[in-house]
């Protein structure tokens, strides 16, 4: 229905409204939806959803850092550019209501986050929106799972889990599963692959755009154990493996998303106040042959000794780090270092997203919060 | 400007009938109009029948700056700044010229200004300014509703 009696002098065509709408923050148009059906109309189509990211990525403001943090089991949000806490990202008082104990982030893309408990239970959740579903039970048995990804194929834009586990053959052999669940079909399908990996580094993965990548170890025969790269393109539904670059620096750090391609960093000796660290990327030859490119080195005087255990993430070159309870993040390029986090608000960080607010809607997704559960019950 | 030779004009003429001489290398930025003076028909009058002559005076200006490449990026900024600051019907005759002559910058720079007038307005209070009847289905009215109970869960939160 259009709205009426609109005065001539203030028309605007809807194109232009659309125009208008789709550089406004989330929480504002999710407020618009009650000004006209017309708004409601525009705010609520999955083409203005795209619009609307488009201006988002390209808008910083739009931008921030989510760190999990597993003390309090919830996330914390940062300024990229200030690091100074957001704080009214609230999504701890969503998952609250909704998802199960132990949670872990399995990857954040285009404003949706990927979650799993500790029984293998997995959600899509877009916090801005407040939308949320959940996966049905996957294949294979959650207690032979290596890794996870979650990604976007971006030609059918289909938002795709994948899981990579072991299988036990027999004695001294063991094979790998890949399964996907695909949110244009809503279900889960195993895919054949080749290799044979034993262990994954950690649930989360890097998402580049069109694909997901994890370190893993090489398990078959004559493979000494060596580490890999395994990446599966989220379109093909494709598994491939790269081995890790020859450098002289030993410490393998973290990988990460450096400008929509996979990157890793080593570092030269990671019990060291002062460290180096040295950034790899995956680039691809005319062929689309991949091979490892040494981008820039940078130093980090990480401070006393205090365990500075592990690179959570990179977001866009800000690297956040986990020390003993604290966050470090630093700025590659302007350099700039800041440390969060003091002796009464401690941190427990698991991880690091990017995150880009956005009205991102996978079908099947529900209101969550109480109040939009008592809803659902009382409609049934 | 170093060129000597004649500069090609292109000539248009507003919906009270006033004609404005624009330099073709102005009015390039018109991209919806742009194949009417580049099909060769120099010299011939391009009727822009829903263009009052005094918003076509000013997106001619915002065009001409923005096709001087001696301004500076700051100065422009400034200008842009300074070109937006008018009344309300008069902005959304400027955003009505331009999506009718296609002036990406343009559009962009006032479709921008509205998104800041309006964010941190209410319903109501858009429907007021913009004259909007709220009429809803009553599913409609009754989504509106657990949409606004989220924003009071927002508010709270925030506290």
């Amino acid at each position: 229905m259009a709205p009426k009696r609109r005065s001539q002098k203030l028309y605007l065509p809807e194109e232009v409204w659309v125009e208008i709408l789709s550089r406004l923050p989330v929480k504002t148009l999710l407020r618009f939806k009650c000004v006209c059906s017309q708004w409601r109309t525009i705010i609520s189509s999955p083409s203005f959803a795209s619009l609307h990211l488009s201006h988002s990525i390209s808008n910083p403001t739009r931008h921030s850092i989510l760190v999990f943090d597993q003390y309090e089991d919830q996330f914390m949000s940062f300024d990229p550019v200030t690091f100074s806490p957001i704080k009214n990202f609230n999504a701890g008082l969503d998952r609250a209501n909704c998802f199960g104990s132990e949670i872990m982030c399995v990857g954040s893309t285009n404003g949706v986050l990927c979650i799993i408990d500790e029984s293998g239970r997995i959600w899509l959740w877009n916090p801005s929106t407040r939308q949320y579903r959940k996966l049905p039970p996957g294949i294979n048995d959650r207690s032979t799972f290596l890794s996870m990804g979650f990604g976007r194929d971006p030609v059918s834009n289909d938002y795709k889990v994948v899981i990579i586990g072991f299988r036990y053959i027999r004695e001294g052999e063991h094979g790998t599963w890949v399964e996907v669940w695909s949110s244009n079909l809503e279900s889960w399908r195993e895919i054949k692959v080749d290799y044979c990996f034993r262990w994954g580094i950690s649930v989360c993965d890097v998402i580049v755009e069109g694909s997901v990548h994890w370190f893993v170890m090489d398990a078959s025969r004559g493979s000494r154990g060596r580490m890999l790269v395994a990446s599966f393109d989220m379109r093909t539904e494709e598994l491939g493996v790269i081995p890790l670059p020859e450098s002289k620096h030993n410490y393998i750090f973290s990988g990460f998303n450096w400008n929509e391609k996979f990157a890793l960093t080593t570092c030269d000796n990671h019990r060291k106040y002062r460290r180096i660290y040295q950034v790899w990327t995956i680039e691809r030859d005319s062929v689309g042959k991949e091979s490892w490119s040494k981008k820039f080195t940078f130093e980090l005087n990480v401070g006393s000794v205090a365990q500075c255990r592990s690179m959570l993430n990179a977001v866009n070159g800000k690297v956040v780090l986990d020390k003993s309870g604290k966050l470090i993040f630093y700025d590659v390029e302007t350099r700039k270092m800041k440390t969060v986090g003091t002796h009464e608000d401690e941190f427990f960080p698991l991880g690091a997203y990017s995150y880009v607010e956005s009205l991102v809607s996978i079908k099947g997704f529900n209101p969550l919060g109480e109040d939009a559960k008592e809803d659902v019950v009382n409609e049934n | 400007m170093s060129s000597t030779e004649a500069k090609k004009m292109v000539v248009l003429k507003s919906f009270d009938g006033v004609t404005f001489e624009v330099e073709e290398s102005v009015a390039v930025q018109f991209e919806s109009i742009r194949h009417m003076f580049e099909d060769n028909l120099a010299g011939s009058v391009i009727p822009l029948s829903n263009i009052k002559s005094e918003i076509l005076s000013k997106v001619i200006d915002y065009c001409k700056r923005h096709a001087d490449d001696t301004t500076d990026e700051e100065d422009l900024k400034a200008f842009d700044a300074d070109f937006v600051k008018v009344e309300h019907g008069t902005l959304f005759d400027i955003i009505r010229a331009a999506n009718y002559l296609n002036i990406k910058s343009l559009l962009d720079l006032t479709c921008q200004t509205v998104a800041d007038m309006i964010k941190g307005k209410t319903p109501a209070e858009i429907r007021e300014l913009f004259n909007i009847s709220d009429e809803f289905t009553p599913e409609e009215e009754e989504e509106a509703s657990i949409i606004t109970r989220f924003i009071y869960m927002d508010r709270y939160a925030d506290c």
